[in-house]
């Protein structure tokens, strides 16, 4: 078991001095994490800083080298992996989609970890379906293949089969890539509100730094393996910090509305001109 | 605003179904070299008399033989449709991917094992103390040698094409199951020339046929399709999880490689079950499935309705097998592989682009 927190709330979901391999290669060393129930936690880092692989383990896609990861306080693999399925939830970068299935039919195959061998479709089945059409803004195509709809769209029905499954966490992998910017800011939207207004603990993990910053409530970097900085305030992020993490020079500016700031890399054309490298502006 | 009711809308295709299958039973009891009208069937069916002949017909030759194709066609099609499920591969068939060849082979390794040249050598073999005479095919031992056999080559395909860093690909699964596939193939052939007894014994069985099928060879199958159709039932459900890739199926709570052993060994069991009645049939697996799962992608639904539509659609080929060539039958595997073959180049062409 783990302590309880200052305000004596376990975290729903944490992960004490874990160890992973892939393929013989460690890939994470000593990881620690406690993941903040009702908010966004964003894992940053490089490729090949062991993001997906901490998010493989949290969700028990993978089984640690040594250490453990606890949901509700108890170890993940001593779970039946059915009640996990009741608690956690994970998307990864590219499901599978079946040929001629409705979104509809996607997004019931979720209620899969509430179903028994007698329990047929049930009300709350339904009612969950309905709820995360309704949230998702897909009711209006649930009878359309989802083969048919855009990047976009599609994503938006896998998330909406993620949170048909009712789970109070949901981890992310990736979910924006491979959409246009407008859906991008569509799916962090979605997932930001699922945070505030329905709930849901989701851990994400983002290729894009600012769209992480501006949407992030607890932020994990990760670089080579291992932990390099936990953040709950993105207002917080140095220019040390971003250029450390992803070994490159980057200037920090201001996003006037929202007051967060937004790192740019020094690209080379301005690399030559004297200029305020590691400056916060 | 949706209210569909689940499993509404397969229920007219499992009535059409259940309809074609009763029409298609009808026309294959009353043709064939000598008609017999439905009034006789009807008749053999409440008050069966030894001495009449066609009640003879009916009693001896086309009732076993249109349960068998019934039975087989199902399995054919339980078969294609747990292999496609299990690994996302719609050219998933036990044809393609060796099971039907390594079926074939444990059958005719047994029937000849007691008269293989090569006896002087077994002794070396582990195995042979338990068989110094060959192996029995009686009853329920006739399937199950199938079945293992079937597995046993199937499992070699699937761990040849993981092989390597790209995992298995849809392609390298079915040239692994070819390949497999005239491997036993060749065993079977090297064994059959070198024994003429065999080669007698199974000659017609070879190409896939249905005729001489006897009441007692089906009855054996029973209680091994009784298991078979649990695990698929149990495997259903989940496949409609597996469906949507192995990350998203254990998030599920679907623990994928349970129903991944179970499901191979059902599908397995249903190849094994074909051919020790039937021989080798092909593309029943490839087409049914295919077909049933455009209308019905719930697995729950595809179970039930791939039996019926396999039953449907091996009846039919067999009463063309039958009739096409009057008064000569042609195998029921070449009226399959007449209308399969064509089948399997599309399905490559749309799914391998």
């Amino acid at each position: 078991m783990i302590e309880d927190g200052p305000d004596g709330d376990i975290a729903p979901l944490a992960a004490k001095k874990l160890h992973a391999a892939f393929r013989d290669t460690t890939v994470l060393h000593d990881i620690s994490v406690e993941i903040p129930r009702n908010r966004l936690t964003v894992l940053v880092g490089p490729n090949g800083s062991g993001k997906s692989t901490l998010l493989s383990a949290l969700s028990r896609l993978i089984t640690p080298t040594n250490g453990t990861v606890y949901l509700d306080g108890k170890n993940i693999h001593t779970h039946h992996t059915r009640d996990v399925a009741r608690k956690l939830g994970i998307l990864p970068q590219t499901p599978v989609l079946p040929e001629n299935l409705s979104v509809y039919d996607l997004v019931s195959r979720g209620r899969y970890p509430h179903q028994g061998l007698f329990k047929q479709w049930t009300k709350a089945d339904e009612d969950a379906v309905q709820h995360a059409l309704a949230i998702t803004n897909t009711a209006d195509f649930a009878q359309q293949s989802v083969q048919n709809l855009s990047g976009g769209q599609r994503q938006r029905c896998f998330i909406a089969m993620a949170l048909a499954q009712e789970t109070d966490i949901i981890l992310l992998d990736e979910p924006t890539t491979y959409l246009d910017l407008r859906y991008q800011v569509d799916v962090m939207n979605l997932i930001a509100r699922l945070c505030q207004d329905h709930g849901r603990t989701i851990v994400a993990v983002l290729h894009d730094l600012n769209f992480a910053l501006q949407y992030a409530d607890h932020m994990i970097f990760l670089k080579d393996g291992k932990i390099y900085q936990t953040i709950d305030d993105p207002r917080s992020c140095s220019v040390d910090l971003i250029s450390d993490v992803f070994a490159t020079d980057v200037v920090r500016l201001i996003e006037p509305v929202s007051g967060i700031p937004v790192f740019m890399p020094l690209h080379s054309k301005s690399a030559d001109v004297p200029c305020p490298s590691r400056v916060a502006i | 605003m949706s209210t569909k009711r689940r499993g509404a809308p397969n229920a007219p295709m499992a009535l059409l179904l259940v309809a074609a299958l009763v029409i298609a039973a009808l026309l294959y009891l009353i043709s064939g070299p000598r008609l017999i009208p439905p009034s006789t069937i009807l008749s053999a069916a409440n008050a069966f008399d030894p001495n009449n002949f066609d009640h003879r017909i009916l009693q001896s030759i086309r009732f076993p033989r249109l349960l068998a194709a019934i039975t087989v066609g199902a399995c054919l099609g339980l078969s294609g449709l747990l292999l496609q499920g299990l690994l996302r591969n719609p050219l998933g068939e036990p044809h393609i991917l060796g099971l039907n060849a390594g079926a074939t082979l444990a059958v005719v390794v047994a029937t000849a094992l007691p008269t293989i040249p090569m006896l002087p050598m077994l002794p070396m073999l582990p195995i042979f103390p338990i068989f110094p005479t060959g192996i029995s095919l009686d009853g329920m031992a006739r399937p199950i040698v199938a079945a293992c056999g079937g597995g046993g080559v199937f499992l070699a395909t699937i761990s040849f094409a993981s092989a390597g860093k790209s995992g298995m690909t849809l392609l390298k699964v079915t040239f692994c199951g070819i390949a497999f596939s005239a491997l036993a193939g060749a065993l079977t052939s090297a064994i059959l020339i070198l024994d003429d007894d065999t080669l007698d014994k199974v000659r017609l069985w070879l190409v896939g046929d249905l005729s001489g099928t006897r009441l007692d060879t089906l009855g054996a199958s029973m209680g091994l399709l009784a298991v078979a159709v649990g695990a698929a039932f149990y495997v259903s459900a989940r496949l409609n999880a597996l469906a949507l890739g192995d990350v998203v199926a254990t998030s599920l709570g679907v623990s994928v490689r349970r129903v991944r052993f179970i499901g191979i060994i059902a599908a397995a069991l249903f190849a094994g079950i074909a051919v020790s009645i039937a021989g080798p049939i092909g593309f029943v697996g490839l087409i049914v499935p295919n077909l049933v799962r455009r209308f019905a992608p719930d697995y729950r639904a595809s179970v039930p309705l791939t039996a019926l539509c396999g039953a449907v659609l091996l009846v039919l080929a067999d009463l063309a097998a039958r009739l096409i060539m009057l008064p000569h039958e042609i195998p029921t595997g070449l009226a399959t592989a007449f209308v399969g073959a064509p089948v399997f180049i599309v399905l490559v062409a749309r799914t391998i682009r």
